[in-house]
């Protein structure tokens, strides 16, 4: 049974910077250590990484594969998750999870819009505890929006609010580097 | 009164935290991390040197004597000030020539921005534009 939801928030960054912190995969296992204990890339593919995640849950370890598509600009979808190894009692053997995440400019203020749609394929029996799922996923993904936008606002103050310059540097580590350079450099911080 | 030379807000010694990275102010909009490296008093500006995280809100390893960035985690030795390691490295070393702009040959020598201080009468005086 499918189940969807959908959560937009208006980020105070412009959509080069919050692509760019999304894309700066260094930080997912420190900056948000307090739900993600590892990240580990373990193929790549055009536009496809698979990796591996170390997840925090109510005081366990627990990892997981995923697929982690861009879609440039400013689009990421993940899906097939699974458990690793493959035999680890999960959830992801009985519910299909497809989350996405949007960033487009605010069609009237220099800000971003971030959209974050997910979708989940739930057997019946599950179906009852599809808003507990909500709330989990909500709170997993405004903790570590929080930990971003704490992050952004920190180097606005310091380096400028459209100072993306960081993640362009060619010594700077993004997923995805040539799409972000591509579509995000402009003439000023090439 | 300031001392001419030295920033206008010392340090009290006894308000410092040992076993953790410490917040200080020091007047004219200068923010330093202070922490202990072993008996000794470092005093960094409170930006890493690579994305300008706090430091102050970074990790204090005293076995190892390294203070660990809160993004990224970077790795500092407190004695040298220089990057120890960067713990993503084998990760992620998968992409590391996956992309044409990413060259990590030219990553610089990340290093803490030590400040030169005094300690006298249970204050810390850190000086003006002096590193350690």
């Amino acid at each position: 049974m499918k189940f969807n939801f959908t959560v937009i928030e208006e980020q105070d960054t412009t959509v080069a910077i919050a692509v760019g912190a999304f894309l700066d995969c260094e930080h997912y296992a420190h900056l948000h250590r307090s739900i993600m204990a590892g990240f580990e890339i373990l193929k790549h593919q055009d536009r496809k990484i698979w990796a591996l995640q170390k997840l925090r849950f109510m005081g366990l370890t627990l990892s997981q594969e995923i697929v982690l598509e861009y879609i440039p600009p400013g689009h990421f979808r993940t899906y097939d998750i699974k458990p690793s190894p493959w035999w680890i009692p999960s959830i992801h053997h009985f519910v299909k999870t497809v989350v996405d995440v949007r960033y487009t400019p605010h069609p009237e203020r220099n800000t971003t819009l971030m959209q974050f749609d997910v979708e989940m394929d739930i057997p019946f029996w599950l179906y009852p505890f599809r808003h507990l799922l909500r709330r989990i996923l909500e709170k997993i993904h405004h903790l570590k929006d929080k930990e971003d936008l704490d992050m952004i606002r920190r180097r606005a103050k310091l380096f400028g609010r459209e100072n993306n310059s960081a993640y362009l540097v060619s010594h700077q580590l993004l997923l995805h580097k040539d799409d972000y350079v591509k579509h995000f450099a402009t003439s000023q911080n090439k | 009164m300031s001392e001419p030379g030295f920033y206008p807000i010392p340090i009290e010694v006894e308000s410092l935290d040992r076993r953790s990275p410490n917040f200080r102010s020091l007047g004219e909009g200068v923010e330093v991390t202070v922490i202990y490296s072993g008996d000794e008093v470092k005093i960094v500006r409170n930006e890493c040197p690579h994305m300008g995280a706090p430091l102050n809100e970074g990790i204090l390893n005293q076995k190892e004597n390294t203070l660990t960035c809160p993004w990224h985690g970077y790795v500092f030795d407190l004695k040298s000030c220089n990057l120890k390691c960067n713990p993503s490295d084998a990760g992620l070393v998968k992409v590391n020539h996956t992309y044409k702009s990413y060259k990590p040959e030219n990553t610089p020598k990340y290093r803490l921005r030590p400040l030169a201080c005094e300690i006298r009468d249970g204050k810390i005086f850190v000086k003006k534009g002096a590193s350690a």
